[in-house]
């Protein structure tokens, strides 16, 4: 499907979303509670067919208070490309899981709570997967520090 | 030759007072261990040779380099590319480039793009000629590693000519490359092309219609399209099970769009269309060689960029390893330093199919499976 | 058979047919053993695994220096070179491996990071500033990664260092034995 014509049939079906375009590629920002629904949609709509997890990651905003998910999604079948973002409070992280959907975000989660802190709600087996159990910290976040690193952010 | 993995759950026939108690157990694989490739730790919980579930326990060898991306700026952060996947460092330095140049639009010179497409297939040829060597001392046949690292050793003379590295290259620069090619350049890549004919076919003859490796790879590790697909897996492991994607082909980038190459694909998933995937993408690197080191085209090699400051935004690329879609995720607040960098590894994708397909096989048949997906740890962990 | 000068200073003290006696203290044999038939752990942790590999293959060839025996298990191994980055999650394993090798045994820092950790030195959060804080060290090869001649020129070093050192105190007691005031 064509950019445009895809981000036309993600917003007839969930008029709520607004679409923005990010480096090329269009991007829904939604929130939790719209983003199983389309999540599931886009993963059994033939018309959509995303089978192929790209990627899945988290950014931090402290400024903001969030830490957004980023979900960039791709359908071999048709060839086109989506990114999706949720926002999670700083304060109590938390989001739902697609490990479900695709189990590439199996551990693709695992990551982003292992190095941000973001819960999974109903994920499967969420634990750190990188660094040691006992690590104290997530270290991807902003205001992470630590006397390990000797040089000069810190 | 057909075989099944052991079916798990399945009724047992009736214990005689005779029959032998067995129990099932957890054995520790690694991280230290001449087969996981790295530093990787699998926890197999077996059933006499049988496994029956296996936990990979990753980040041993995790850098933080996602972190230090944030406090390096853009060009330093190159050479952190080169030590994720260090077997194709040439074309994880071009994953990271391309993103820094499709965030600023820029520009790379026609001399500059090709070659980048011509290190890029050398770097392909070297990598998978050191995995069969690899793949084939994980089933036993050491002598496979020597051949396999004597072709590699051709093209890694190669690159320290050019770029005076041999593993961590750091060619690939923002904007082209670093530096233009050497006066004995092309001579010796069309060398390298003839070798690796000739090499490739002797591996065929030498390992492929072999009766044990056979054996050890045929019907192995079935890993179907659509579980493919579902774990994120690319590159020869999606390639093996039969599903044609290749973003050289599939989204072309830099001067690939000229080069007339095919795609090989398996059919059923196993070690052994794994294998004759990449054996195949050899030969397809090598046609890829001969036709771009034949029309090279003049000019710059280095796009004249003064000042590296990606605008506010954000941006995604990827690039084809030898070991699948590697994806660059680039946030960037306007700054001389990125503000949130992701890298996509294949290996880490690719790999998490593994607890599924290795289910069932023996030990040493999880040792060929793992091989046959060729991971290199410190790309997954990063 | 009359003995040149050159092969007097050699030790060897008389010719036979098809060799030759030579006189040795048992320090020096057992120190000369040692040295020319090290066994290194397979122990890559990261690229300068491959240059480890690289140097054992047909090119570079460790097998002239007699340790192209690398074994998988640290029992059978004398040499552990740490080739590649050492992080904070894989720090006790070395350790253990390193206490699981018997005595004598040698460790060589392959790399700039097992030396001092390497580009990760500043800023990394899971990197050891260097495997010399878990196991004791005797030669460091810098690279990243080190050329397979470096690593050879690191064993050789390792050689001289291991055919000058005391056979039954061995390179790291000896300094402890010297320290109590100990016969060396």
């Amino acid at each position: 499907m064509e950019k445009a014509a895809l981000v036309e049939a993600i917003k007839a079906s969930f008029p709520e979303l607004t679409p923005v375009e990010s480096g090329g590629l269009p991007e829904f920002k939604v929130s939790a509670e719209a983003f199983r629904p389309l999540m599931e949609r886009l993963r059994s709509d033939p018309s959509f067919a995303f089978d192929y997890p790209m990627d899945m990651t988290a950014v931090d905003w402290p400024d903001a208070g969030v830490i957004t998910c980023v979900y960039h999604l791709y359908s071999l079948t048709h060839g086109h490309k989506l990114v999706v973002k949720l926002d999670a409070l700083r304060s109590a992280p938390h989001a739902p899981t697609v490990a479900d959907l695709w189990p590439a975000c199996d551990w693709f989660e695992r990551e982003v709570y292992d190095l941000f802190g973001v819960v999974f709600d109903r994920h499967p087996d969420l634990r750190r997967i990188l660094l040691t159990d006992d690590w104290v910290g997530f270290p991807l976040r902003k205001d992470y520090r630590d006397s390990r690193i000797a040089g000069k952010t810190n | 030759m057909t075989q099944q993995p052991a079916s798990i759950g399945a009724p047992r026939a009736p214990q005689s007072k005779d029959a032998l108690k067995t129990e099932e157990y957890w054995i520790n694989m690694g991280p230290q261990h001449p087969s996981t490739h790295g530093v990787l730790r699998l926890v197999l919980r077996l059933d006499g040779e049988t496994v029956l579930q296996a936990v990979p326990h990753l980040g041993y060898i995790h850098r933080s380099v996602e972190r230090m991306c944030e406090w390096d700026t853009y060009p330093q952060i190159t050479h952190l590319t080169d030590r994720l996947d260090y077997l194709s460092a040439m074309i994880t330095n071009w994953a990271w480039v391309r993103a820094v140049e499709q965030a600023m639009n820029l520009e790379v010179p026609e001399r500059g793009e090709v070659l980048r497409v011509i290190v890029a297939e050398l770097n392909r040829l070297a990598s998978h000629a050191m995995w069969f060597g690899a793949y084939c001392m994980d089933l036993g046949a050491a002598s496979a590693f020597f051949y396999g690292f004597r072709e590699r050793e051709m093209v890694v003379d190669l690159f320290e000519a050019l770029c005076g590295q041999r593993l961590t290259y750091h060619y690939l620069r923002i904007g082209g490359v670093s530096a233009d090619l050497t006066p004995d350049f092309e001579k010796r890549v069309l060398e390298i092309c003839e070798t690796f004919k000739r090499a490739l076919d002797e591996y065929e003859g030498l390992v492929t219609k072999n009766v044990v490796f056979r054996q050890r790879t045929e019907g192995i590790g079935i890993l179907t399209a659509e579980k493919a697909l579902g774990y994120g897996c690319s590159g020869p492991v999606l390639r093996g099970s039969g599903v044609k994607h290749d973003l050289r082909k599939d989204d072309p980038y830099g001067a690939y769009g000229r080069y007339q190459f095919d795609v090989p694909v398996g059919s059923v998933g196993d070690c052994m269309d794994r294998y004759k995937v990449r054996m195949e993408e050899m030969r397809q690197s090598v046609r890829i060689l001969e036709q771009a080191i034949r029309a090279l085209p003049g000019g710059p090699v280095i796009a004249d960029v003064k000042a590296i400051r990606p605008p506010k935004g954000e941006t995604y690329t990827r690039v084809e390893t030898a070991r699948g879609d590697m994806g660059v995720y680039l946030v960037s607040q306007g700054a001389a330093k990125p503000y949130r960098v992701k890298f996509r590894s294949p290996c880490f994708s690719n790999l998490s199919c593994f607890p599924e397909i290795a289910v069932g096989w023996k030990v040493a048949d999880a040792v060929s499976i793992l091989g046959s997906l060729d991971v290199v740890i410190p790309d997954i962990d990063r | 058979m009359a003995l040149s000068p050159a092969q007097k200073a050699a030790g060897i003290v008389a010719a036979a047919p098809g060799g030759q006696f030579v006189l040795l203290n048992t320090e020096a044999l057992f120190n000369w053993s040692r040295a020319n038939s090290l066994f290194p752990l397979t122990f890559g942790l990261s690229c300068c695994a491959i240059e480890f590999m690289a140097a054992g293959m047909a090119r570079f060839d460790l097998a002239r220096f007699g340790a192209e025996v690398a074994r998988a298990t640290p029992r059978q191994a004398d040499l552990m070179i740490v080739a590649g980055t050492v992080t904070e999650k894989m720090a006790p394993v070395v350790r253990r491996l390193y206490d699981q090798m018997p005595a004598p045994k040698y460790v060589i820092s392959m790399g700039a990071c097992a030396t001092a950790g390497g580009p990760f030195y500043f800023d990394s959060y899971s990197v050891l500033k260097g495997v010399d804080q878990i196991v004791p060290v005797d030669v460091y090869v810098p690279g990243c990664p080190p050329r397979p001649e470096a690593l050879i020129y690191g064993i050789l070093k390792l050689q001289q260092k291991i055919k000058g050192e005391h056979p039954l105190l061995g390179p790291h007691l000896e300094k402890a034995a010297k320290a109590a005031g100990g016969k060396a």
